[in-house]
């Protein structure tokens, strides 16, 4: 697209802009209760339209994690964080390792199944619905469709007009993602609605902390889209101000909380093994406070998650967790076969048929029965044939 | 929408909070690669190498499927629903006034349907989906050692369909599919503009994909494609034409004349 | 190791889009066979199918179908141990086990959007080349509900990590080239 430079005056280009782009109507006021449909502006319909067919798209893709029981629960939370909004703000968990949260322009708000294992109580819990609440009650969505619309309009005309072109980087850098002050105008209200519910607000730094950990753990860098949200650490600064200004006491929650996600967060930790995401493993259940709230059967996953990732020193450390495991639960077959694998590769080839001959006396019906079978096969061939 | 384009505690990998729409798919984009280099002196329409003379008498036509969308000044791409439906309305409504001026086609309509065999129709749109457009495109724009599949057309989606043929009575169904860009006020302000300036801003364009599909052995029949880079589906004109264009060349259309 | 969407191969076809660091070549087989370039691997293919196959210097691959790779395709890949796992940004390894290998090619589908919530429908050993290897059988579904499978046999050894993929829809096409994709496991030899 070749640019010719333009002699217009700037009141020229300004009007030119104006009309182009369709300079927008007037601000976009917070929801104060659930809107009906019929009242909503056109644009806004149209993300509403666009909300649904995501809903569909995650259903149909099979992405929810099937659980009554836990999607109650935290629609119960929800319900309390925002009562005007019953019925509208509809959360859903899926079914992925990821650690995060959304929330659609019609109120579905989702949940990953990831972010229950990062997480210690209700409070925390409440903070995250409570903040993608914030996104939805103040209209975000529309808001960023508008300025991005017109941005992507001025920033067209600016490169037309061949103006520099420091506008159309502004316009470009607001694509990927919300502004930093409506991150941080979700992060308010959340916290009010927060304390407003009950819950105890000082948790609500815990949560980022936890966030910015498994960030950390997953050597996951700060994206560059980051530079649009107020980095982690700032929010952690901020709600630990907001906190110190808070006399209440408040919910924590956190035997409910351990409660009603018990299954979640071990499945979740299963998943986080069967993606390759094992520093956020690590991360959980090498914290004895946090492994305390999981069964036995989770040191075997730690373990797991050390032998997988094989890095230095690993192997140790699976060995060790797989033994105490076993000192839990003398009974449980998996630890064996782990210790078999490690065993056959380091060539310990009497530990390993001793290791992998004990998992299949303890779960004959072994899934992969015929793996281990073959690997006793190998193991007979270098110890027993001359 | 992905959830990418939503509000996020952490922000997505890629694009967030941005009100995306359905973006152009690779079909479109070749599409419009076709238009634009004149590779549509490639025939549009694909007749089955298994299909007899003529095709089949019956034909129930399932609900067009037509996205309507906007583009606005930057470019922003937005499916809206409203016009969608009206889109949808104007083509089904031609398409059947088409069949029922046709000697040789009675129309049939869809029979109401239990969820389970909801279900196994949107099962087999899903799939017609993918095998309709990647038929097209195989036979049209592939390269030469695809050619074959034009002479050779004998694409299909099994024949899970058979219930249809049962409650309905029709033969074949008939499946159109489409999509519709339409440019806003301020898109048409910029492409004069842009103009003055000698540069070109793409505009609105439509297509309609039609398909018929044998109900007993899923094979796809006939195929046919017509694109117009002004037309607009919400205007009943607009779709009577791009529908006429589409049928011109169904099988049997020249031995009626 | 990164797969060749439908989307890339569509793209592939009929168009010079690749740098000069990758050769592909489409052709229609008129023989039953496909090799690549680097000589890294042959085997059956049914003649009458269409193959490109794309070679780089640290893989090759060779895709096969009948009637479009977006329908269905049989997708034979070699490639270096280093960075073989790209999503998980692993290496494989010539001793790894083939729990380990399996372990972590579903790890890697998992990390790709396509087939990230799949379903394990078979997991087992089993000899490819006469090597000892894995094969996966998964069930995912695409953004309209569409039920995919995908079966895959893998191994190792000291040229690198060898899968070879089917992938179908479930209505139709999958149990259609089953056979083919099975002859041609049967059949698959590495050049070294």
């Amino acid at each position: 697209m070749s640019v010719r430079a333009c002699s217009l005056s700037l009141p020229g280009v300004l009007l030119l802009l104006a009309v182009l782009t369709g300079c927008t109507a007037g601000p976009v006021r917070p929801l104060t209760e659930a809107p009906q449909r019929s009242n909503l502006a056109n644009d806004e319909t149209r993300l509403w339209d666009m909300a649904e067919e995501g809903d569909e798209e995650i259903a149909k893709g099979g992405q929810i994690y099937r659980s009554e029981a836990l999607r109650s629960y935290l629609q119960s939370i929800m319900d309390r964080l925002y009562p005007e909004f019953r019925g509208r703000l509809q959360v859903q968990v899926i079914d992925s390792p990821v650690v995060n949260a959304f929330a659609l322009p019609n109120g579905s708000i989702y949940v990953h199944l990831g972010m229950l294992s990062q997480l210690e109580n209700e409070a925390q819990l409440a903070t995250v619905l409570a903040h993608e609440g914030a996104h939805f009650v103040n209209r975000h969505s529309l808001q960023q469709r508008r300025s991005t619309k017109s941005s992507l309009a001025a920033a067209n005309v600016v490169a037309l007009l061949g103006v520099p072109l420091v506008g159309e980087l502004a316009a470009v850098s607001s694509i990927y993602g919300y502004s930093r002050d409506m991150e941080r105008e979700a992060d308010r209200i959340g916290w009010e609605r927060l304390t407003a519910a009950g819950y105890a607000g000082r948790e609500a730094e815990g949560t980022f902390r936890h966030l910015l950990e498994e960030l950390k753990a997953m050597e996951i860098e700060e994206p560059v889209f980051f530079s649009s949200h107020p980095k982690l650490q700032e929010r952690i600064d901020s709600f630990h101000e907001l906190a110190e200004g808070y006399r209440g006491n408040g919910e924590i929650g956190e035997a409910r909380y351990l409660e009603a996600t018990a299954e979640a967060r071990l499945d979740a930790i299963e998943a986080d093994l069967g993606s390759g995401r094992f520093a956020s493993v690590i991360l959980v259940l090498e914290n004895e406070e946090r492994l305390a709230h999981y069964p036995p059967s989770a040191l075997f996953y730690l373990g797991e998650a050390y032998r997988r990732r094989g890095g230095e020193g690993d192997r140790d450390q699976a060995v060790k967790a797989y033994g105490r495991c076993l000192e839990y639960r003398p009974g449980f077959a998996p630890p064996y076969r782990a210790l078999g694998l490690m065993q056959l590769k380091q060539e310990e080839y009497a530990l390993a048929r001793e290791s992998f001959t004990r998992y299949l006396e303890l779960d004959p019906g072994a899934a992969d029965r015929a793996y281990v079978e073959n690997y006793l096969k190998r193991i007979s061939k270098e110890l027993d044939e001359p | 929408m992905h959830p990418d384009s939503a509000d996020s505690m952490n922000p997505p990998v890629s694009a967030a909070g941005c009100p995306r729409a359905s973006h152009p798919a690779l079909f479109v984009f070749l599409l419009l690669i076709l238009l634009i280099t004149g590779c549509a002196s490639v025939p549009p329409e694909r007749v089955n190498v298994n299909a007899g003379e003529t095709l089949p008498g019956r034909v129930l036509i399932l609900p067009a499927r037509i996205t309507s969308s906007e583009i606005s000044a930057g470019g922003v791409i937005e499916e809206v629903k409203a016009w969608s439906e009206v889109s949808g309305a104007n083509v089904e409504r031609d398409l059947r006034r088409y069949a029922q001026s046709r000697p040789n086609l009675e129309v049939v309509s869809l029979p109401d349907l239990t969820e389970e065999e909801r279900q196994v129709l949107d099962q087999h749109l899903a799939l017609y989906d993918l095998v309709g457009t990647t038929a097209y495109l195989y036979s049209t724009y592939a390269g030469k050692e695809w050619e074959h599949k034009r002479s050779e057309f004998d694409y299909s989606l099994g024949d899970g369909l058979r219930f249809l043929k049962e409650r309905s009575g029709a033969d074949a169904a008939l499946i159109i599919t489409g999509e519709d860009y339409i440019s806003t006020a301020g898109r048409k302000g910029l492409f004069v503009a842009a103009a003055l300036f000698g540069v070109v801003i793409p505009m609105g364009h439509s297509y309609l994909l039609a398909g018929m599909v044998d109900l007993d052995s899923g094979e796809v029949l006939w195929m046919n494609l017509e694109a117009s880079g002004s037309a607009d589906l919400r205007n009943p004109d607009n779709a009577g034409e791009l529908v006429k264009g589409l049928f011109d060349e169904f099988p049997g259309a020249k031995q009626e004349q | 190791m990164k797969r060749l969407s439908p989307l890339l191969l569509s793209v592939l076809l009929g168009a010079s889009l690749l740098s000069g660091c990758v050769t592909t070549k489409t052709t229609r087989l008129d023989a039953p066979e496909v090799t690549v370039a680097d000589g890294a691997f042959t085997a059956w293919a049914p003649a009458g199918w269409v193959a490109t196959t794309l070679t780089e210097a640290v893989s090759s691959a060779a895709v096969v179908s009948r009637d479009g790779p977006p329908i269905h395709y049989i997708l034979l890949q070699r490639h270096d141990h280093q960075k073989a796992f790209s999503g998980l940004e692993r290496d494989s390894t010539p001793d790894m086990l083939p729990t380990e290998l399996a372990e972590t090619l579903l790890a890697e589908m998992r990390k790709d959007d396509e087939t990230e919530h799949l379903e394990v429908v078979e997991n087992s050993p089993a000899t490819i080349a006469g090597r000892a290897g894995v094969l996966l059988h998964i069930r995912f579904r695409n953004d309209k509900g569409l039920e995919i499978q995908r079966r895959v046999y893998a191994f190792v050894d000291s040229g690198g990590i060898y899968t070879l993929s089917y992938q179908a829809p479930t209505l139709h096409y999958f149990d259609r080239d089953f056979e083919v994709f099975e002859h041609t496991v049967r059949s698959f030899r590495t050049g070294a």
